[in-house]
């Protein structure tokens, strides 16, 4: 059966967004990734196979004809599934399925300048979202650990 | 019409596929346009990623998918490079850079899958829009 249009431009879409990094960037729409991710922000995407996706990334997934871009919060390994939230969105929670990640964030472009994901701010970024997100008992659990560690 | 001696191979620098269904999606990043191949179509794809072949050896290799002799079929194999080429998504190379080898890339498993034989065929769709993606 002869492709339909709508299904080449679907595929089309998936393949611009995970090959953006050889062809060009994303537009990022939207306030609820500030003030990490703002309106305007291009963005340098890259496949990622679920395995290697950690907490604190930014992951674009679809959604319908969207491309929610949001951060991971948690990975459920045995489901294969991630929890997700937006950084400006605290009351809301996504899961999502592993086939529908399609890429993680690796770059931001905001007024000329370059953030890349491992520079200070990222990093940051990806730090304060993952200790506001995660219960209290489990940040004080990490903290503990990591205390203790340096023992 | 194509010289003979004229190879042909997948130009990748500007642009990236995948197969869905069985049928090859293309996006041209130079000129934002998208397209897609039907299942011959997408098999010269594969063969064209994988060597640097002639229309000769296009239409030998896909004739050998299809139970049918290569000249049967090398003016559609003809057409659908010229048409390739047109858009950008192929490159001429010089001929013999690259053997043909036996295993050029039409495997026992494609043989067996492969339908009647259609005239390969490439669909131009039209310009991609800038991605948006979003936090909402």
């Amino acid at each position: 059966m002869a492709m339909t249009r709508e299904a080449a431009r679907g595929a089309a879409r998936d393949l611009q967004l995970e090959s953006s990094s050889r062809l060009a960037p994303v537009y990022f729409h939207g306030l609820t990734m500030l003030p990490f991710l703002a309106e305007g922000d291009l963005l340098i995407t890259e496949p990622v196979p679920f395995e290697e996706i950690r907490p604190g990334d930014v992951v674009t997934y679809r959604d319908a004809d969207f491309y929610p871009t949001r951060r991971v919060i948690e990975i459920q390994p045995r489901k294969r599934r991630l929890v997700i939230r937006a950084d400006n969105l605290p009351m809301r929670i996504f899961h999502v399925e592993a086939d529908d990640v399609l890429a993680r964030v690796v770059e931001r472009r905001r007024g000329g300048q370059r953030l890349v994901d491992g520079d200070l701010e990222w990093r940051w970024a990806r730090v304060r979202a993952l200790w506001r997100f995660r219960p209290l008992s489990r940040n004080l659990r990490l903290l503990v650990r990591g205390l203790l560690r340096r023992r | 019409m194509t010289p003979s001696d004229e190879r042909f191979a997948v130009e990748t620098t500007n642009s990236a596929w995948r197969v869905v269904g069985g049928e090859v999606v293309i996006i041209n990043a130079e000129t934002t346009y998208y397209y897609s191949l039907n299942e011959s179509g997408s098999r010269v794809w594969k063969l064209l990623l994988e060597h640097e072949l002639s229309v000769e050896e296009i239409a030998t290799s896909l004739g050998r998918v299809y139970a049918l002799p290569g000249a049967s079929i090398r003016s559609d194999v003809s057409k659908l490079v010229e048409q390739l080429c047109t858009e950008q998504l192929l490159v001429r190379s010089s001929a013999g850079e690259r053997e043909l080898t036996q295993a050029n890339g039409v495997g026992s498993e494609d043989l067996a899958a492969a339908g009647p034989y259609v005239a390969p065929d490439l669909v131009k769709y039209d310009t991609l829009e800038e991605l948006v993606v979003s936090g909402e």
